[in-house]
């Protein structure tokens, strides 16, 4: 005969399926970004914003 | 109104730059979405949701990326975060946008002023990337070292403090989780990433309980059931209490047992080693005395045959000397008469006991002196006086006092010499013969040698000479017993 597991221990169950993974949270972390490589990131980063794609979705259509 | 994009005069009506075909309504529409996200954005930042303000900030920059204010803005929250190099960039590129009355300028100023904190900042960042790399590779302990040092060096580093409180969760140190997580709250009050980490903390230790109280609780369900620990083994993790460190008895055992073990050894091989070592240097020792009281014992025989060898010659040598004497003084008697026999008897005395005081000296000299003339014309007496002037060529030198002699003969009347004290009294006699004292004594000394005759002799001389001298009772005794 199978004992019955009580109500609290069925959700202890449950919650205990949705514990945190280890391995994948520490996959999400990237390394920093140095200070000896802040300002090659800024020369390498091209800056777009909204406005400029608004531009040349502008110039595209004119051009068209 | 210029144009935002070459700088040429527009007009508004227009809307459109003559010279660039540049929009004008696109450029503000973009400024007033990208003005509210900074907003939003500062309006976070100002309660510490600093995420939540890095969210805005960012969806300010992608719709107007020359928004200055919020790039400053931005870089600071970076700042604050503990992402320097991040930081720097926003001012770098802020900077470039505009180039005169910019706060980025003075924070880079700033940074470049305090280059020994920036170090610090530096080397946290490579600690951090250091043990990012570890972590994933499995290396739980070397990570916990490096995040350690980072968030020592830059305590608002966030990023360090999650990892360092992820890997705590998985090494099952949940209350050091909690405090790194709580010390990340405390710069970005909203992390979802530090609130996420919270509530599986809560979530591990709610479990834990329930596992506990629903097993004592209820009758049915044991700990042995195979359900139970199935469910146990594989979700639940058990909560952890604080437990005091055991002493180790192994440990303590192990050590007696090796002292033990020592000491036994000790014991039974270096003590008897050492004593062996210890008897052979003894019957060294004892074979080298043996050896030497051997030669001591040779070289004692040796002087005691040496010895008997000079013993006997000695005897032989005093037979030698008396059958001289006797020749000597039988010659003596022969050629002279009793006075050479006198002097040459107490010559052979003087030179038997060595003794050549002033006192013996002038004895000899008294009978040298008794010798007649006619006495001294035989050859024979001459040569033994002669004999004796030579063997002490001072003897006539020698001048003594009455007080002297007498002193000198009662010496030796107290050590019962008398023959000998008798020499000197019968010389002091002659010297003074008024002096009691030295006919009493020499009286006396004739009796105890047992020359009766003259001790009578003296004694009669007394009584009639000293009627009332000191010693006439004692006389007439001595008279009395004679008779």
């Amino acid at each position: 005969m199978t004992p019955v597991l009580p109500f609290v221990c069925k959700t202890a169950c449950r919650e205990a399926e949705t514990m945190i993974n280890f391995d994948e949270e520490i996959a999400k972390y990237g390394p920093s970004l140095e200070i000896s490589q802040a300002e090659e990131a800024v020369l390498s980063r091209e800056i777009i914003d909204v406005a400029d794609i608004i531009e040349k979705i502008l110039q595209d259509k004119k051009d068209a | 109104m210029i144009c935002p994009k070459c700088g040429a005069n527009m007009t508004l009506k227009k809307g459109v730059c003559a010279k660039c075909g540049y929009d004008i309504e696109v450029n503000q529409k973009t400024r007033k979405y990208s003005c509210y996200y900074y907003n939003q954005g500062l309006s976070k930042a100002q309660v510490r949701d600093l995420s939540g303000a890095v969210d805005m900030l960012n969806r300010a920059l992608k719709v107007s990326k020359k928004n200055v204010d919020a790039r400053n803005l931005l870089g600071l929250i970076y700042f604050e975060m503990g992402e320097v190099a991040l930081a720097i960039r926003e001012w770098i590129i802020s900077k470039s946008f505009l180039e005169e009355n910019n706060p980025a300028t003075r924070y880079l100023q700033m940074l470049q002023n305090n280059t020994t904190k920036v170090e610090n900042y530096s080397i946290a960042i490579r600690k951090y990337n250091a043990a990012v790399e570890l972590a994933k590779q499995g290396g739980d302990d070397l990570a916990l070292i490096q995040l350690k040092k980072a968030v020592q060096l830059n305590p608002k580093y966030v990023r360090a403090w999650q990892l360092l409180a992820l890997l705590y969760m998985r090494n099952g140190d949940n209350d050091r989780a909690r405090r790194c997580l709580k010390r990340t709250l405390s710069i970005d009050i909203a992390n979802t990433t530090s609130i996420g980490y919270l509530k599986e903390i809560r979530k591990i230790k709610r479990m834990g309980r329930q596992i506990q109280i629903s097993v004592t609780d209820n009758a049915e369900v044991t700990p042995d059931s195979e359900e139970m620990k199935g469910e146990a083994n594989v979700s639940v993790m058990p909560s952890f209490r604080y437990a005091e460190d055991k002493p180790d008895y192994r440990s303590f055992i192990c050590l007696c047992v090796g002292l033990f073990a020592g000491i036994l050894f000790v014991f039974f091989l270096v003590i008897p080693s050492v004593k062996t070592g210890m008897q052979e240097e003894f019957k060294q020792k004892q074979i080298s005395l043996a050896e030497q009281q051997s030669s001591y014992l040779a070289e004692i025989d040796a002087l005691e045959k040496n010895n008997e060898s000079l013993q006997s010659r000695l005897e032989m040598q005093e037979l030698e000397l008396e059958a001289k004497e006797d020749e000597l003084e039988s010659a003596a008697g022969r050629a002279g008469g009793a006075n050479v026999f006198n002097m040459v008897d107490y010559y052979l005395k003087m030179r038997n006991s060595g003794d050549s005081s002033r006192m013996n000296l002038y004895i000899l000299q008294t009978r040298l002196r008794k010798i007649s003339q006619q006495e001294m014309s035989n050859a024979s007496v001459k040569s033994i006086v002669a004999m004796v002037e030579k063997s002490y060529p001072d003897v006539y030198n020698v001048t003594m006092t009455s007080a002297e002699l007498h002193a000198e003969g009662v010496t030796l009347f107290s050590s019962e010499r008398f023959g000998d004290a008798l020499e000197f009294f019968v010389c002091a006699y002659e010297k003074s013969p008024d002096n009691e004292k030295n006919l009493f004594y020499m009286a006396r000394s004739y009796q105890l040698t047992g020359d009766n005759a003259n001790a009578k002799k003296y004694f009669n001389e007394y009584k009639e000479r000293f009627p009332d001298g000191v010693y006439y009772y004692t006389v007439e005794d001595q008279l009395r017993k004679l008779q």
